[in-house]
């Protein structure tokens, strides 16, 4: 077998990637949005454009978080959150969009959701997502969701009796974790 | 991985190699045209940021990936290398009503098991965005709007698509109106057809490019996209196969750096079916006044929440040569990195049967 070859900039730069990153910077749960001007207009019909956000995480913000779950944030969402502020034809505030991603049984559950100005939710679509039961699909369970806001953690964690399957399960605990990170991020910024 | 002639024409141009004195850039004779392009990108950088949108708030995104890849073929001895770095900069700026420009460049160092190197500003483009996506002005160097790769490329992954073969490229140099309405969206451009490489040849280039998609429904199950393309471009671009030579002495190498003639149609569908994610591409038409047609499928199967099972086959014919290629592999999502393994059969050529192991790890990072 031949030696591998082993360009000097290569590996300056695998030695970077693997010795000064933090394992938390691996991909495995950053939320990849394709389409998101679909969506963003199925929940606030009335937006004219939107503008993205990403909020930096701080340490003490991510113990608070992670306090308050009572887990760990997943990889890749531990120290940033990005979220999309909805604006009329005037530039105002008229919601916020927020994506998540949260851990399936089989991959990612990808789903998106929307803050009225009264941060409860007004709207949650799933976006991609493998699961063998699709039932966390249906408008009656993502319904159920509705008018709810970081308030009412405990309330939306029993809904559906915590989730009979594992992707309403996944839905569950991704709302919760988006709406206290929303929550403890924005109550930082004064949003 | 390159063909024998594709190889040997890059060492030919790598022998007048100009370098940006600064930047360490690497460009090829005749890039005038291509530092114009840069130029014009950096100007309208500048432009938002001294304009009316000199308060815009910006946000950046860097992205860094590498795989290394060991693999045996029947005929060949065991070999490895440091396959692909890929370094690329987003940077959003946002004026009081929302999002308006995008800066993009992705730069590419690429390693075959040949030895061949090929290193080149993959992308880099200026984003205009028209309020909701509903238009989007791009200049630059991007992806084209063909087929699958909007939303899917295989250039990190084990097995190929025949972008190659239908269109000669997946990037090229040019203009793009693209966007999203209600269930629909598009994307119209119309590029060099030079490609990534911006080869300056003899012929002229330019090709124009369309895809028209739809997603219906809430979940966003299913997408089917209607693509056209019509113009000139170069031969190869990622060529990694050895063309079949049948004696003819009026047969083409396909690895050849011309341009050629293009009319063809493509049909696409991406289906999210349970476990299963489905991609396939079909395409057809005259390339160098030869009928065409392509074929690629794609599928995962989530095994596990980590582990996916990969099937996929990328067939070409022009007018009685075929090529064909058939693939079946694991995908490991590992806390560190991810762990691929792929069996390839190459219905033509020297190399019918080969495996191949791949460590990739990516990290993005956003302020």
């Amino acid at each position: 077998m031949r030696a591998i070859r082993l360009p000097f900039s290569s590996i300056v730069f695998f030695l970077i990637l693997g010795s000064a990153l933090p394992a938390a910077a691996q991909e495995a749960y950053l939320c990849v949005w394709r389409n998101p001007e679909r969506t963003m207009t199925r929940i606030f019909p009335d937006a004219r454009d939107y503008k993205s956000v990403t909020a930096r995480i701080s340490a003490e913000q991510r113990a608070v978080i992670e306090k308050t779950l009572g887990y760990e944030l997943l990889p890749g969402q531990q120290d940033q959150f990005q979220y999309y502020h909805m604006l009329d034809a005037g530039g105002s505030a008229i919601g916020t969009i927020i994506p998540s991603t949260q851990k399936g049984e089989f991959g990612a559950v990808e789903f998106v959701f929307g803050l009225g100005p009264d941060t409860t939710i007004k709207g949650l679509y799933i976006q991609r997502a493998r699961e063998r039961d699709q039932a966390f699909k249906d408008r009656a369970f993502l319904e159920q969701f509705i008018g709810r806001s970081a308030a009412d953690r405990q309330a939306i964690q029993q809904v559906d009796g915590g989730g009979t399957t594992p992707g309403k399960q996944a839905v569950i605990r991704g709302l919760v974790k988006e709406l206290t990170t929303m929550d403890t991020v924005a109550a930082a910024v004064g949003q | 991985m390159k063909t024998a002639a594709y190889r040997s024409n890059r060492r030919a141009e790598e022998s007048s190699i100009c370098r940006l004195p600064d930047q360490g850039t690497v460009l090829r004779p005749g890039r005038k045209r291509g530092r114009l392009l840069y130029a014009i990108v950096v100007a309208i950088a500048l432009m938002c940021a001294t304009g009316p949108a000199a308060e815009c708030r910006a946000s950046w995104n860097l992205s860094l990936d590498a795989d290394a890849r060991g693999r045996v073929a029947s005929g060949s001895e065991p070999d490895a290398t440091l396959n692909l770095f890929g370094a690329s900069l987003r940077k959003t700026f946002a004026d009081a009503k929302g999002d308006r420009l995008v800066l993009f460049a992705l730069f590419e160092s690429e390693e075959g098991f040949d030895e061949s190197r090929d290193e080149s500003l993959h992308e880099i483009y200026a984003q205009y965005k028209g309020p909701m996506g509903a238009w989007n002005i791009t200049l630059g160097r991007f992806g084209l709007p063909w087929g699958l790769l909007p939303n899917f490329s295989a250039s990190r992954l084990l097995y190929d698509m025949p972008h190659d073969r239908v269109l000669g490229m997946d990037v090229d140099s040019g203009i793009k109106l693209s966007g999203v309405q209600g269930i629909f969206d598009y994307g119209l451009s119309y590029t060099r057809g030079y490609g990534p490489r911006n080869t300056v040849d003899a012929g002229s280039h330019g090709i124009a490019t369309g895809r028209i998609g739809i997603t219906p429904g809430e979940t966003e199950e299913l997408s089917l996209g209607l693509s056209g393309a019509l113009g000139r471009s170069i031969n190869a671009h990622g060529a990694d196969h050895d063309e079949p030579d049948h004696g003819d002495p009026d047969h083409r190498r396909r690895d050849d750096d011309r341009a050629l003639q293009r009319a063809v149609v493509g049909l696409d569908s991406t289906l999210y079916l349970g476990r299963w994610l489905i991609r396939s591409e079909v395409s057809g038409g005259q390339v160098d006044k030869r009928g065409m047609r392509a074929f690629f499928a794609g599928a995962d199967y989530a095994l596990r929440s980590n582990l996916d099972l990969n099937l996929a086959v990328n067939l070409s014919r022009v007018d009685s040569e075929t090529m064909n290629e058939w693939f079946a592999g694991l995908t490991c999502r590992l806390p560190w990195f991810i762990l691929r393994g792929e069996y390839r059969y190459v219905g033509y050529g020297d190399a019918r049967n080969q495996i191949t192991i791949q460590l990739y790890r990516f990290f993005s990072y956003t302020w």
